[in-house]
């Protein structure tokens, strides 16, 4: 893996100019010490409903601890251990070009995240570029996690990670499921059991490769993508029998939940389901099960967490955002009630950095949080509301608001393929462009290139 | 294959005997593809997660549910037989843990006999060929065979038993390529770019498309002697298929999917308003159901018949939801405003929002589903969406009207809600509604039936609707767009030039076939479009 990015090479892949630099509002000291050997890890968060803009956006002096403040999660040490205000960027002015390009936006934006393509888009999303085709997760027993909460569906809109050919990768949405996966062989499992299984299973996986590799040298070219994938899974696969035993302990089991999906009556359940996903997934990372993974929050429709919102919170509330722009003053009151949504999604990513923390894999971690949407009442797909938070080993400097609106009344922004372009490089990959798009401009590393 | 059967299953087989009403017309459609028509790609199909579990309960004779239990499948264009499904992590890991419980019970009931009690080589030889061959649909190859044999010769040189063996083979049967996926490669050539299946592949394509399930003793039996180059014998297996009364599942799968209502389970209402609703969720997909199987085998199989077949087939508890005065399964619909498909309850409630009505799923669904004509979505034409705020005094109608106020969104919503507006008497769970925020409620609405259409229609509710799609030049638009989402369907594809092949000889059917869905896939059975594939490359 290449050395951390400078601040000046990391901004400029995001094509930010010294204009822009001069419109961050500046928190804290200079970049971290030199970083550990540990192996880099990604991790991907889709937010729900985009943002109340004006609550999401930090104070001066990056103050995002004032009261109304959606993001003050990540500045309570008190509730979560440790402020990670310190390591967090806030980006304002991301936006999912490529899907705006050809119409996958609003509730559909979520393909375009970690892509940087719409939805006809055949390229793998970041997390599997890195973890597949770079071969980063290769090491792991699990080459990549893909979780959720409450939905399983494969739809455009509900899925953050993508193989390569464009087809979403399923998510893991029952903790139970998710523990079984990760931590399924006890550790106390007789060695003649492991060993039995073992050696079935290798036999059965030899024969399953021979009879794929048959089959791509009968089909034609066309179907190569599918069958690698194939292949893909069987060496993931083949990993988890053939590696040597875990040795972290693994978590209690997590409790079976009766419902486990929207619409379905398992809205109740899912604080709870997202809870135990966090954990487990920080645990895998802790125990390098895996280095990549990605969680697609659900929203707080039908929970009945917050008595102050109303049941079908997408309908009533994120539907009725009225934001404040240069000629409209906006409607406080709907602002406050999407920041409940937003303040308790990141609630749950200040929960996800606590437990890397105290597992101590926090330092070696880049997280990336994004929603489909800025202004959920527009369905826009603009100015979507992006976080990073980087660990010190990536060398960036953090603890900063970016800004990166431009034009008039600040309508335009920066492609968010730009953003994943600059994250490939953090981790070695050293690519220039990334997503698909038939304005090839604005998939290049350099702001320039949009003119 | 027939001892294959006597080894195998010691019970139900999927292939019951039929019971349905259809006829063949006991000739062969000679219907030809036009020069240079699109034909499907050679490839390899991935078969959906209720495709497996058919297959995996045929081969065994056992109850198998494990559809429920995997990823789910990828759709395409809404449809799950696709050629997009994939193999990936998550999934093969799943099924594997799934096959690995049903190989272990598969195993147990294998009938061994004295040569197997020591899983002598005799045996190994002979399960793997008959295994082998039920799991593939074909003969297996000779590296095949002896692949096999070597993981059966593992297994017994590691010490396993006669039933441990046989699990172990089973489990590798079931997760091989081979199984999961149904093969239309044929026979590559260096000069050709045309394929043509092999006969064991005709079975399985034409099996898996007519019934969802793998090939039964009899169509193996026909694949073996080759004689599915035949049209006549394609033909005449595709009837007896038809006529089995399983086949009924896939032909309802394909209905509740070309109506979007196939996941109406996991859809929810407003608890204040549709309090009853997550009760009769399940009594509303009985009755398309149960109708899609009447239309289908009584009523000539037609989208005019599942548009406006003018009964209901409806329990107690649907016949209240509605207002009928009796239930049963062609109960009345005189009186009610309801005619067909588009004003059943499942219909509805799957194309409104969770508290109010939706003209536009409404009209979108019309305008896709039966015109065939693909409304932009606003952000393609650079549009911003802004919900119209809630009030608690306009109706819904009242509330849409800035579609029309707005040029922008007019181009599109005035011929979207126009024909929305016409359901409106049926509120967002489906059952009638006459007052919406007081305001009485106006379903009339000048229709054009297509975004081009010169002619405007004026209509006062959905019944009349469903009748101007089904009358003049418009039925022959609406019966070949239905047409071209059943091929879509049942040949695993969503290609346009593709469908067109598909259209021609359809087209070349008597008037009175063109409409009858299995009419029209029996034609294509017949056709060259069935058995090439285009080479796109190797």
């Amino acid at each position: 893996m290449s050395g951390a990015l400078s601040r000046r090479h990391f901004l400029a892949a995001l094509g930010v100019s010294g204009a822009f630099l001069a419109r961050e509002t500046r928190g804290l000291a200079e970049a971290a010490p030199a970083p550990s050997a540990a192996p880099r890890r990604f991790i991907g968060v889709y937010t729900p409903h985009g943002r109340a803009h004006e609550l999401w956006q930090p104070r001066a002096d990056f103050d995002i601890a004032y009261p109304s403040s959606v993001l003050a999660p990540l500045d309570d040490a008190a509730r979560f251990g440790h402020s990670f205000r310190e390591q967090l960027l806030v980006l304002d002015g991301i936006d999912l070009s490529a899907g705006i390009e050809v119409g996958t936006t609003g509730h559909d934006g979520s393909r375009v995240i970690l892509t940087g393509s719409g939805a006809d888009g055949k390229n793998a999303s970041l997390d599997q570029f890195l973890a597949v085709e770079q071969g980063l997760g290769e090491g792991t027993p699990h080459t990549s996690l893909v979780l959720g909460v409450g939905s399983d569906s494969t739809e455009v809109g509900m899925n953050l990670s993508f193989a390569r050919g464009g087809t979403p990768l399923p998510k893991w949405i029952d903790p139970a499921r998710t523990f079984a996966e990760l931590f399924g062989s006890p550790l106390g499992a007789r060695q003649e059991e492991l060993e039995h299984a073992r050696r079935a299973g290798k036999s059965v996986l030899d024969r399953v490769r021979s009879d794929l590799s048959r089959l791509a040298k009968r089909a034609p070219s066309s179907e190569r993508t599918k069958l690698e994938q194939h292949a893909t899974a069987l060496r993931d696969i083949e990993k988890r029998l053939t590696r040597a035993p875990r040795s972290c302990a693994s978590p209690a089991p997590p409790p079976t939940f009766e419902r486990l999906k929207a619409y379905g009556g398992g809205e109740p359940y899912f604080d709870a389901i997202t809870d135990l996903q966090i954990d487990l997934m920080a645990r895998a990372m802790s125990c390098d099960l895996t280095r990549f993974a990605t969680l697609y929050l659900a929203d707080l429709t039908r929970s009945k967490l917050f008595a102050e919102l109303p049941e079908d919170v997408h309908q009533e509330v994120a539907h009725r955002y009225d934001g404040r722009d240069n000629v409209h003053r906006g409607n406080p009151e709907s602002w406050n009630k999407l920041a409940i949504q937003n303040r308790y999604s990141y609630g749950k990513l200040a929960r996800l950095l606590q437990r890397l923390h105290e597992a101590g894999t926090f330092d070696s971690t880049l997280v990336h949080v994004s929603s489909d949407m800025g202004d959920p009442a527009r369905h826009s797909s603009r100015h979507v509301p992006t976080l990073l938070v980087a660990g010190p080993d990536f060398r960036l400097k953090t603890g900063r608001y970016l800004d990166l609106r431009h034009g008039k009344n600040q309508q335009e922004g920066v492609p968010n393929n730009r953003l994943l372009v600059s994250i490939a490089n953090l981790f070695g990959a050293p690519i220039a462009r990334f997503g698909e798009s038939k304005n090839t401009g604005l998939l290049a590393g350099k702001l320039d290139a949009l003119g | 294959m027939r001892c294959l059967g006597a080894l195998l299953l010691a019970g139900a087989s999927l292939a019951l005997a039929g019971c349905g009403a259809l006829t063949s017309t006991g000739r062969t459609p000679t219907a030809q593809l036009p020069a240079g028509a699109a034909l499907l790609p050679a490839r390899t199909r991935r078969l959906t997660n209720w495709e497996l579990e058919r297959s995996l309960a045929a081969f065994t004779g056992q109850k198998v549910s494990i559809a429920q239990e995997l990823p789910p499948d990828v759709r395409q264009e809404g449809y799950t037989p696709n050629a997009a499904q994939d193999v990936s992590t998550a999934w093969a890991s799943r099924y594997s843990a799934l096959v690995q419980e049903l190989s272990v019970r598969a195993a147990a009931q294998l009938p061994g006999g004295a040569k197997c009690r020591n899983l002598g080589p005799e045996c190994r030889a002979q399960r793997v060929t008959q295994l082998g061959w039920a799991a593939f649909r074909r003969p297996l190859e000779t590296d095949e065979e002896q692949s096999l044999l070597a993981l059966v010769n593992d297994a017994a040189s590691s010490g396993e038993s006669f039933e441990g063996a046989m699990s172990e083979l089973l489990q590798a049967l079931f997760e091989s390529p081979s199984f999961i996926y149904v093969s239309e490669l044929g026979e590559p050539s260096p000069t050709a770019k045309v394929r043509r299946l092999n006969s064991y592949e005709i079975a399985s394509e034409l099996s898996f498309m007519l019934t969802g399930g793998p090939p039964d003793f009899e169509l193996s039996d026909v694949a073996s002697m080759n004689s599915l180059q035949d049209p006549a014998a394609r033909v005449q297996q595709a009837w007896r298929l038809l006529g089995l009364s399983g086949t009924r599942y896939q032909f309802r799968r394909f209905a509740l999917q070309w109506l979007e209502v196939d996941r109406l389970l996991d859809t929810a209402k407003s608890s204040q308003l549709f309090p009853a609703y997550d009760a009769l969720k399940p009594f509303m997909l009985a009755e398309t159901e149960s109708y899609v199987d009447e239309v289908l085998v009584n009523r000539g199989a037609s989208v005019q018949a599942l548009l406006a077949g003018g009964f209901a087939s409806v329990g107690p508890e649907m016949a209240r939801f509605y207002g009928l005065k009796t239930y049963g399964p062609r109960a009345s619909l005189t009186g009610s405003g309801r005619l067909g498909v588009l004003q059943q309850a499942s219909f509805l409630a799957a194309h409104a929002h969770e508290d109010v009505t939706s003209p536009v799923k409404r009209g979108d669904f019309v305008m896709r589903k039966l015109l065939c004509e693909k409304v932009k979505r606003p952000a393609e034409i650079g549009l911003e969406v802004v919900m119209p705020p809630p009030s608690a005094t306009l109706s819904n109608r009242a509330r849409l009207s800035q579609h029309i106020a707005d040029p922008g969104c007019a181009s599109c919503h005035s011929t979207l809600d126009a024909i929305g507006f016409t359901f409106e008497s049926f509120d967002a769970s489906g059952t009638t509604q006459t007052r919406d925020h007081g305001h009485a409620i106006d379903t009339h609405a000048e229709v054009r039936l297509g975004q081009q259409a010169a002619e405007v229609h004026r209509l006062a509710s959905s019944e009349a609707l469903t009748r101007a799609l089904l009358e003049g030049p418009q039925i022959d638009k609406v019966s070949e767009c239905f047409a071209r989402h059943a091929f879509r369907y049942f040949s695993a594809q969503a290609d346009a030039r593709i469908e067109d092949s598909f259209i021609a000889l359809r087209a070349e059917l008597d008037e009175s076939e063109r409409d009858n869905l299995f009419q029209v896939l029996v034609a294509y059975v017949a056709s060259d479009l069935f058995v090439l594939r285009e080479d796109k490359g190797t």
